[in-house]
């Protein structure tokens, strides 16, 4: 089963993002899960996906990295179990930390899976956390950190100058990682797909 | 550990007379506007995410922001005429407690449904 988890700040278009994904696996062919960390009593993600007539597990009111580890596992063990997915889309809640999360993986030893981290950084809001390094700033270089794949999000509303200078700084940090722009096009899950197939041809 | 607050409310509207879609759609972006100046008094800079879902016969649409002075972001397209919708108005912000989330959008709800009474 190939797990994806997709990381990034409340705002940065995870869930439309997972969407995209899932619509193009299942238009492949492909039996897809969600997890789907919310905090809240409330949950807006996972029925909004649902609503979009996907598969949706939630694990609410708790952070899945930080707060619950044995969650994580079990939940996964559960979701093959009990539908055998090809593939499964993680979304992780706003204030999981992507070191952490990692670790996470990492440590609950889940046979069969094979992990990979995306970080979604949103491209209109990136200059204004990067300069809070010692608050919100810290998380985006821990995300770039630990990412197998880069997705900069809202390109659509940045100038080719300013996404250059957040491409630049993203390099800066991990030279070597994939960044695939995303704009606001029908195309999104597809691009997420070819990106994610040559991170793993790698 | 990184903290957010964050609270969610769901209202049922009825519009008499029915609302064109694009006065639903204004109505919704005043209430982020007006929320936004609201978190503004708390944290002039906040980020998270500031949500208003709309769901209509089952299709799902939603305006969002994500920080301060944003502009409303729409995903989906509100297509029809509206005699009644179900909305989730969501909210998570870095920073604030839960409680000053759900403050500031118990303070316009009202301002959102009188304005289609």
């Amino acid at each position: 089963m190939r797990c994806i988890a997709f990381t990034g700040f409340l705002g940065s278009g995870k869930t439309s993002v997972i969407l995209a994904t899932a619509r193009a696996l299942g238009a492949r062919g492909q039996r897809v899960a969600i997890i789907e960390n919310e905090r809240g009593a409330i949950g807006v993600d996972g029925p909004y996906l649902e609503a979009q007539g996907l598969g949706v597990r939630e694990i609410s009111d708790t952070c899945i990295c930080c707060d619950l580890q044995s969650s994580l596992g079990h939940t996964v063990r559960l979701i093959d179990s009990l539908y055998h997915p090809e593939w499964l889309l993680l979304e992780p809640s706003g204030v999981a930390h992507p070191d952490e999360l990692a670790n996470t993986i990492e440590d609950d030893a889940m046979p069969g899976t094979e992990w990979r981290l995306v970080a979604l950084l949103d491209a209109v809001r990136f200059g204004r956390l990067w300069a809070d390094q010692s608050g919100l700033g810290y998380l985006l270089r821990w995300q770039i950190e630990r990412a197998d794949l880069v997705l900069l999000t809202k390109t659509d509303v940045v100038t080719a100058e300013q996404q250059a200078l957040i491409e630049a700084t993203i390099t800066g940090v991990r030279p070597e990682v994939k960044i695939v722009p995303l704009a606001r096009t029908a195309q999104v899950g597809e691009l997420v797909l070819a990106a994610l197939e040559e991170v793993a041809a790698c | 550990m990184l903290k957010a607050g964050s609270a969610a409310r769901r209202v049922s509207l009825h519009f008499d007379p029915p609302q064109a879609s694009s006065q639903v759609a204004r109505m919704i972006e005043d209430y982020l506007h007006a929320v936004d100046l609201r978190l503004q008094t708390i944290a002039p800079a906040w980020v998270g995410h500031c949500k208003l879902l709309i769901d209509v016969a089952g299709e799902a649409v939603y305006g969002s922001i994500t920080t301060a002075d944003d502009d409303v972001r729409w995903t989906g397209t509100i297509t029809s005429i509206l005699a009644h919708a179900e909305l989730t108005v969501y909210a998570a912000i870095y920073n604030l407690s839960d409680e000053q989330v759900a403050g500031v959008l118990d303070a316009y709800l009202p301002q959102l449904t009188q304005a289609v009474s």
